[in-house]
């Protein structure tokens, strides 16, 4: 993938969970790549990583089957968009 | 034991929120607009409060002035404060949509599905305030002195409660309606049933 393709993944992905989280007050632009996506960062919680594991099966149709891999994952937009990336 | 004491009493009534008798929102005729308006009256700083359901959102405020800086509730310990909340239809409006999301979208949001529980307000209580005390969720088809009594007195005197969140919250059908006190104990109660009565049938 070039780098305008995972740029443009990646503000997808920023505006994907803005709109399912309700994270209201967020922007695209307000969510660094590399921002933690839990504590400090955007202050995820556990339910939003059952959203996160939805949004990434019906919106990008890549699937989370082991937790560990979701630590992995889930640790901000540029891991994720890595992960969907791989995996599509 | 000794008497029952109401410290302070909120109500929220599809849109109008009073602390004491004190109004810090006024509705807007929009259900959305006016727990947004009530929550922002709070000044309290909690993301994870627009992403909540009805039900959560009209506990959180009817509660929240109690745990303001100068709230009546916070001289007490975290696992001396409990609950009592009673309501009519609990979280079926979130089950409602639950459902509706589930049929016509074949899955549902697990931020949804969480808040499929009548209980799941007291919690998000619980969360927001560190709290760990003794609690009750109750459903009636309407305010229930007597049992709401019953029950705020078994928190306080068997399960070492020093205060009970106690009051009825309900939302269905485009009206959100709360009323919640703090009962404590002291030598000069002035809790009965008529007065419970008067608040109620004063407040809804």
């Amino acid at each position: 993938m070039s780098t305008d393709n995972i740029t443009t993944l990646r503000q997808d992905l920023k505006a994907q969970i803005i709109s399912h989280l309700n994270l209201e007050g967020r922007t695209v632009e307000s969510i660094a790549d590399d921002m933690p996506l839990f504590d400090e960062g955007l202050g995820l919680d556990s339910i939003d990583v059952l959203e996160l594991i939805v949004l990434m099966d019906k919106h990008y149709g890549v699937r989370i089957a082991d937790p560990k891999q979701g630590r992995e994952v889930f640790q901000s937009v540029a891991t994720m968009a890595d992960h969907i990336q791989a995996n599509r | 034991m000794e008497g029952m004491r109401i410290l302070s009493t909120t109500t929220y009534r599809n849109g109008r929120f009073t602390v004491d008798g004190k109004e810090l929102a006024s509705s807007t005729g929009d259900i959305d607009q006016d727990l947004t308006n009530a929550w922002a009256a709070m000044k309290v700083e909690l993301p994870r409060f627009v992403r909540m359901d009805r039900n959560s959102k009209l506990v959180s405020i009817a509660a929240a002035p109690f745990f303001t800086a100068e709230g009546i509730i916070t001289k007490y310990p975290k696992d001396r404060i409990g609950m009592v909340i009673m309501g009519t239809h609990g979280s079926m409006e979130t089950d409602q949509r639950y459902l509706d999301q589930l049929l016509a979208e074949n899955h549902a949001s697990p931020g949804l599905f969480v808040y499929t529980l009548p209980n799941i307000a007291m919690g998000e209580l619980s969360i927001q305030h560190g709290l760990h005390g003794s609690g009750l969720c109750l459903l009636s088809e309407a305010p229930d002195v007597g049992q709401l009594r019953d029950a705020c007195e078994i928190l306080l005197r068997d399960h070492d409660m020093e205060a009970v969140i106690c009051g009825w919250a309900n939302i269905f059908a485009g009206s959100a309606v709360a009323t919640f006190m703090v009962v404590t104990t002291g030598k000069e109660g002035n809790w009965d049933n008529d007065e419970l009565e008067r608040i109620f049938n004063e407040h809804g």
